[in-house]
């Protein structure tokens, strides 16, 4: 049985002088995997990589045991969402999901199968004699899954999906995702944390290019212990505060503010060691890659 | 933001595209030509004056009714509409007209008019030159047929010299029933008769003339009008490029969500990408007036009137450039699509081509490209000067109406109430906020 | 033998969807000739006229925006990374705009005939030829430059040009057979595959070199 895995080793990306993944090694296995990272942290790069949009520098990128070289192979057994997921703006939703399989090389038998389940599984029954233009943003990104997944792909890359959907949407498409991740590997990749949290069992986060954690969600949050405060101050004093350390969140209380904060040792302000969630987790770990404090 | 924008578009390819055939059209066009046109001819010159048309009765009446009657005889007539060339076939009913208009010029009866032409049809072949036009000769050189030398040798013995009482008004007064029976813009309006017809070569003393003339008027003014001619042409159809370019780039680079929901007013979004357009291909166009205008200081010295390549840039060019911009701009956001660059560019075309028969002077019927290709002719300037004008500011207050267009037309897609697909059907669909 | 199947089901989407719109204007562009040109009664000079130096732009408005399509948004992204070639759907939709030019040609050929003109097997591959290189001039343009305006502009300022000067571009001359001669037209086909060639290889390597 082949290996159900992603192994990155030694991966090189430039932009021209610019190095946009530098010495990643990285294992992805089976299930929801999560990509952190700030925006222009690489992972959309990555994520490229993967789908052979975009030619490696240098290093080995191996899918199931395909390496990554082979374009054809790794298209068939991988499925790509976009970032900001359109199609021709004239075709209809089924038709657009019929082309794109024509394009996955399925058979008409094959797409008449899978086509009206999916679109069931997506929720686009409806629409899915509406043409594209006329979707609304969470409707293409459903579209945008359901292509993805129209070739019953092992591989699922999925960038950035959430951004710009309402809590419901979001959501609907995490539990979607991780209904395909029973048997599937998939990356998700985002900068909203809150998706992470809910659905990754691993995760890895990206900064500038370079890899700055891989492990469970749980483990991370280990990491930023002892290191997270809750501060109540007066509101005059909030900015101040802000100034001085990294804050992770602000809620305004009457005339007070809870500020939320990281620091390596206790502050000098007056505050309460908390338990750190995976927000100041993840601001912890990236905050120790720039060496001191925002 | 103004900056912004007028830096975006120096640096785009369309621009810098637009820039380099303005000036290399201007340089092979133009420039070549404008020391010849402003030198002082010399005496004994071995190249000649050049021609000039002249409206001599003596010269034209013979050599029209010789083409016509060549024509005639072989059925087929050149003529011009839009500027192409085309070859009329005429009926029967309208042969037998053309042979009325003939006897008239000759006196010769109709009857034998129409019984050379029955001659003609039943002999074999002939081969009919049409005069005027191209042929290639044996060894496969090219050369133009010249206007007078017709086959008209077959007609045997009738004669068709012109009949001496016959004015010289009647006479152009048939030919233009001539040229309606043919169907218009041939050789025999009587307009273009002189150009066909007429021409004589220039001697010294003439050349000299026009010269002076030409130095009297205003070398500087004609030389601006020679130039707004040429560089009006591309001036006026370059820039719907770059504004369907500008246009287009905010949808395919999806900015255009993000610009919707800016704070910034359609007014000033719309308004600043329009002044940043026009006023950049507008520097290309200044800076071929100035050396223009450099031009004729090193040829004619500081004569009167060097400033007026720029009066000229800016009264005769500038409309044509804010048009096409408009017209770009407000066709592009209404559908989405470069669908402008087609409806202008079939625009631009219909007017050159209909002006063909005009070029050296032609301000009216609000057509869009003015023409004046040539350094004379500064009587008709003066004359239509009013026509002029109006043609311009007619398209100054029409660019300015559609720029107003596009602010409406963008302001109600921003508030996603105005949604118009390439076909142009109208939905009420409410864009949803997105966060 | 789904391969078969699979390239007509391509070529058909991208006939609704992608070309569609430029075959109305294509087919636009046919109904106005005869309103420029009188297309009844020419010789075969005369008829060359409304053919090579309007029916020919049919060229420009089927092959330019071939790449413009993808060029919004991320559908390219989702469309490149499929099994198949994103390079073949392109050839695919070459093919067919091409078929689309001589068709649109011949039709136009065939009125003119019905109208008493004289057209020529000359004359159609001739205005093929012209129509196939201008477009092939757009579509390299807008292919290398990445943008359609750009890509619209070359082959128009070619088709001005040759009015202006047409006798300086040799082989390459549009209007030629306005004069009669034929020559040129081996050259302009020759020439637009050429371009469209080059075309595919910019393509390909971009692709390629990402």
């Amino acid at each position: 049985m082949k290996s159900n895995a992603i192994v990155i080793e030694n991966l090189n990306k430039f932009y021209g002088k610019k190095q946009a993944i530098s010495q990643l090694n990285l294992t992805i296995p089976q299930g929801m995997f999560g990509l952190l990272g700030r925006n222009g942290a690489g992972k959309t790069t990555l994520m490229k990589v993967l789908a052979t949009l975009l030619n490696k520098q240098s290093g080995t990128v191996t899918i199931c045991g395909i390496p990554v070289e082979h374009t054809k192979e790794i298209r068939k057994i991988t499925g790509y969402l976009p970032q900001e997921f359109s199609m021709y703006p004239s075709m209809q939703v089924e038709e657009a999901l019929d082309y794109l399989g024509v394009l996955s090389g399925m058979t008409a038998a094959k797409r008449k199968a899978a086509i009206p389940p999916l679109l069931e599984k997506v929720n686009l029954t409806p629409q899915r004699k509406k043409k594209i233009r006329s979707l609304s943003g969470g409707m293409k990104r459903r579209l945008g899954i359901a292509q993805a997944l129209l070739h019953n792909p092992r591989v699922l890359i999925v960038d950035e999906p959430t951004a710009g959907l309402d809590p419901e949407e979001r959501i609907r498409f995490r539990n979607l995702l991780c209904e395909v991740a029973e048997e599937r590997i998939v990356i998700l990749s985002t900068h909203i944390v809150g998706d992470i949290e809910a659905t990754c069992e691993q995760i890895a986060i990206l900064d500038e290019g370079r890899l700055l954690y891989n492990g469970t969600v749980s483990g991370l949050t280990q990491k930023a212990e002892g290191k997270v405060y809750s501060a109540t101050v007066p509101l005059n004093l909030a900015a101040q505060v802000k100034k001085e350390y990294m804050v992770t969140g602000i809620s305004p209380q009457g005339k007070k503010s809870v500020i939320r904060l990281i620091s390596e040792a206790a502050p000098d302000i007056a505050a309460i060691p908390v338990d750190p969630n995976v927000e100041d987790a993840y601001m912890y770990c990236l905050s120790q890659n720039k060496g001191g404090e925002e | 933001m103004f900056f912004k924008e007028c830096k975006k578009i120096l640096f785009s390819l369309p621009y810098i595209l637009i820039a380099i055939i303005l000036v290399a059209f201007f340089y092979t066009q133009f420039y070549s030509g404008l020391k010849e046109d402003l030198s002082v001819p010399q005496p004994n010159d071995p190249a000649g004056y050049g021609i000039y048309a002249e409206n001599d009765p003596a010269l034209i009446m013979p050599a029209a009714t010789d083409s016509l009657f060549a024509e005639f005889l072989s059925h087929s007539y050149i003529a011009y509409p839009q500027g192409f060339y085309k070859n009329i076939t005429l009926s029967d009913s309208k042969q037998a007209q053309i042979a009325e208009i003939l006897s008239e010029i000759t006196g010769v009866p109709k009857e034998d008019f129409l019984a050379a032409e029955k001659k003609e049809r039943t002999s074999s072949d002939t081969a009919v030159i049409d005069a005027g036009a191209e042929a290639e000769a044996e060894n496969g050189d090219r050369y133009i047929v010249p206007e007078n030398l017709t086959e008209a040798d077959n007609s045997g013995t009738l004669d068709i010299s012109v009949r001496e009482d016959l004015s010289y008004e009647k006479f152009m007064e048939l030919m233009d029933q001539a040229d309606e029976i043919i169907g218009g813009e041939s050789y025999y309006k009587s307009t273009s008769l002189a150009n066909h017809f007429g021409q004589i070569p220039k001697d010294y003393e003439q050349a000299l003339e026009e010269y002076e003339t030409l130095m009297e008027s205003g070398a500087g003014i004609a030389s601006a009008r020679l130039f707004s001619d040429y560089i009006g042409i591309f001036a006026t159809l370059l820039p719907i490029f770059l504004a369907v370019w500008l246009a287009l780039k905010d949808r395919i680079s999806m900015m255009s969500e993000l610009i919707y929901t800016r704070q910034i007013s359609s007014w000033k979004l719309i308004g600043v990408r329009y002044l940043a357009l026009v006023l950049m291909v507008m520097l290309v166009v200044f800076v071929l007036a100035g050396i223009n205008a450099v031009s004729i200081y090193s040829i004619c010295g500081a004569i009167d009137g060097l400033y007026m390549p720029f009066l000229f840039a800016l009264g005769w060019i500038m409309p044509g450039v804010m048009i096409s911009t408009a017209v770009g701009m407000v066709l592009t956001v209404l559908t989405g699509t470069p669908a402008a660059i087609a409806v202008f560019g079939i625009w631009w075309f219909l007017s050159l081509t209909k002006g063909i028969g005009n070029i050296s002077g032609n301000y009216g019927n609000l057509t869009l490209l003015l023409r004046h290709n040539t350094m004379q002719n500064a009587a008709y300037f003066t004359e239509n000067l009013g026509a002029l004008a109006g043609n311009r500011i007619f398209y100054i207050i029409l660019s300015i109406v559609l720029v107003l267009l596009t602010v409406y037309v963008f302001e109600q897609k921003r508030r996603g109430r105005f949604y118009v697909s390439i076909i142009k059907r109208r939905t009420d669909y409410q864009i949803k906020p997105e966060e | 033998m789904s391969a078969l199947l699979n390239a007509v089901q391509i070529i058909k989407s991208n006939l609704k969807n992608n070309l569609f719109p430029h075959l109305m204007l294509t087919l636009l562009l046919l109904l106005l000739t005869p309103a420029i040109f009188s297309i009844s009664n020419l010789n075969a000079r005369a008829a060359a006229g409304p053919m090579e130096a309007f029916v020919a732009l049919s060229g420009v408005l089927l092959l330019t925006p071939l790449y413009y399509p993808e060029q919004k948004g991320t559908i390219g992204e989702t469309v490149e990374a499929k099994y198949i070639s994103h390079l073949q759907v392109m050839f695919l939709r070459f093919l067919t705009a091409w078929i689309l030019i001589a068709l649109a040609i011949m039709l136009f050929a065939g009125i003119m005939l019905y109208c008493g003109s004289s057209i020529t097997g000359k004359l159609i591959f001739g205005t093929l030829a012209s129509a196939v290189f201008l477009g092939a001039l757009g579509m390299l343009a807008a292919c290398v430059s990445g943008n359609i305006a750009v890509g619209y502009m070359i082959p128009v300022i070619y088709y001005v040009f040759n009015f202006a000067m047409g006798s300086k571009l040799g082989n390459f001359y549009l209007f030629s057979l306005m004069h009669d001669s034929f020559s040129e037209k081996p050259w302009l086909m020759g020439g637009g595959i050429v371009l469209a060639t080059a075309a595919f290889f910019v393509q390909y390597i971009r692709m390629k070199s990402r």
